[in-house]
């Protein structure tokens, strides 16, 4: 009798392309990316294969033709720490790889920061090659985007990032041991002194946030040359909405009716952690208030606000930057 | 995109954009590449460039070796 196939263990090795669908090669010892959950791989084609009609002389189908266009998607959960020592191009932020492909662009200042800003087409948008392992399975992707990312925490927790992710599988899963895979061992910062700061009112009390990107990718056209899936391009229009969950205070102190109804383009900034290089702060300066409602924390006052980040200009991509230092 | 900005004692910040090919490569190839100079930043991008391409045609290759070309279907009798 075989040996129980599980789910117990996974792992996931991801590296940025050099270019689309160029693909790679993962080393785990260098490429690991820390999931939480299970990386469920879901696969899909562009044609099921399944044939038109019905067969001419029986009520019956014809048999189908082989299906087309096979792509994989995945959701990435993983918790975010910084390098935890001196930034360089090998000491990351644990999320560098995913927010990567998920449409954020990095600049690194030798030894003191990451940061990170949403990419620009001019500048080109970076790709993925993934070997997610699971169920004593390889599945590989290359041409993966990031179709956004939700980096979400609550106060007193380290914070998250989820990255829906999706990408050309040109070969079935295999059967493939998981690998020793190598993982970072800095701990999460938590949200502790979270110096949240909307409308330059400081020392607000943060519950909870959630920053969203929303990206809309759309499948390429399908790739007639190597008949695989043609892969995927960002679309035309991205979105930044931040949810906070603040304590209220008197509106002469803050009034977030006021500024959703005058939209008010105000800059909000909030921090997770306090030790140097295992932190990071998140700021836009182009916030725009869209929704206030009133919420209670057992007898405290609460407002849940959603705020859309925008741009400054019509050119610069600008509308939110993650930094760690 | 990524950027590495250097400080250098004495020496005003260097920024240098890095492209693809290179930040795809690795650390050890990212430092190498923002340490260049210039002209051998360019050469080291060309071979960069290079050894994708030639793997990006092996890869495809292969895509379509492996790509199954369907028979004609055979012609049906009529059952009428």
């Amino acid at each position: 009798m075989s040996a129980t196939k599980t789910n117990i263990r996974w792992g996931v090795l991801g590296m940025i392309e050099a270019s689309y669908g160029a693909g790679g090669t993962l080393v785990p010892a260098t490429h690991g990316i820390r999931v939480h959950e299970d990386p469920a791989v879901t696969l899909a084609h562009t044609y099921d294969g399944r044939r038109a009609g019905k067969q001419p002389a029986t009520q019956g189908a014809a048999i189908n033709v082989a299906p087309s266009g096979r792509s994989g998607s995945l959701s990435a959960v993983q918790e975010v720490h910084g390098g935890g020592a001196a930034y360089s191009t090998t000491v990351l932020p644990s999320l560098h790889t995913l927010l990567r492909i998920a449409g954020m662009e990095a600049a690194l200042v030798a030894s003191t920061s990451y940061a990170y800003t949403p990419s620009s087409e001019a500048t080109g948008f970076a790709s993925g090659a993934f070997e997610v392992y699971r169920r004593s399975q390889m599945y590989a992707l290359k041409g993966v985007y990031g179709d956004g990312f939700t980096l979400s925490g609550e106060a007193g927790r380290p914070s998250i990032l989820t990255v829906p992710l999706m990408g050309q599988m040109p070969t079935l899963p295999t059967d493939v041991a998981l690998p020793a895979i190598t993982y970072p061992s800095v701990l999460p910062p938590k949200a502790l002194a979270m110096a949240a700061a909307i409308n330059a009112v400081s020392a607000l009390r943060c519950r909870s946030y959630s920053l969203e990107m929303t990206r809309n990718l759309a499948p390429r056209v399908f790739d007639t040359s190597t008949g695989v899936h043609g892969g995927f391009t960002p679309g035309a229009e991205r979105e930044f909405r931040l949810q906070m969950t603040i304590e209220a205070v008197a509106l002469a102190t803050l009034n977030p009716f006021s500024l959703r109804d005058l939209q008010t383009v105000i800059p909000v900034t909030f921090g997770v952690g306090a030790t140097a290089l295992n932190k990071f702060v998140v700021s836009a300066a182009n916030a725009q208030i869209e929704d206030v409602v009133e919420g209670n924390e057992g007898p405290v006052a609460t407002w849940d606000l959603t705020l859309a980040l925008k741009t400054s200009t019509p050119s610069l991509n600008d509308e939110v930057s993650i930094l760690f230092n | 995109m990524l950027t590495v900005t250097l400080k250098e004692k004495n020496k005003p910040d260097r920024t240098v954009e890095v492209p693809l090919e290179i930040e795809a490569a690795g650390g050890a190839a990212i430092d190498a590449y923002v340490a260049a100079t210039p002209s051998a930043r360019t050469t080291q991008l060309a071979t960069a460039r290079a050894g994708v391409a030639a793997r990006a045609k092996a890869h495809d290759d292969a895509l379509k070796a492996a790509l199954v070309v369907s028979a004609p279907d055979a012609p049906t009798t009529s059952q009428e």
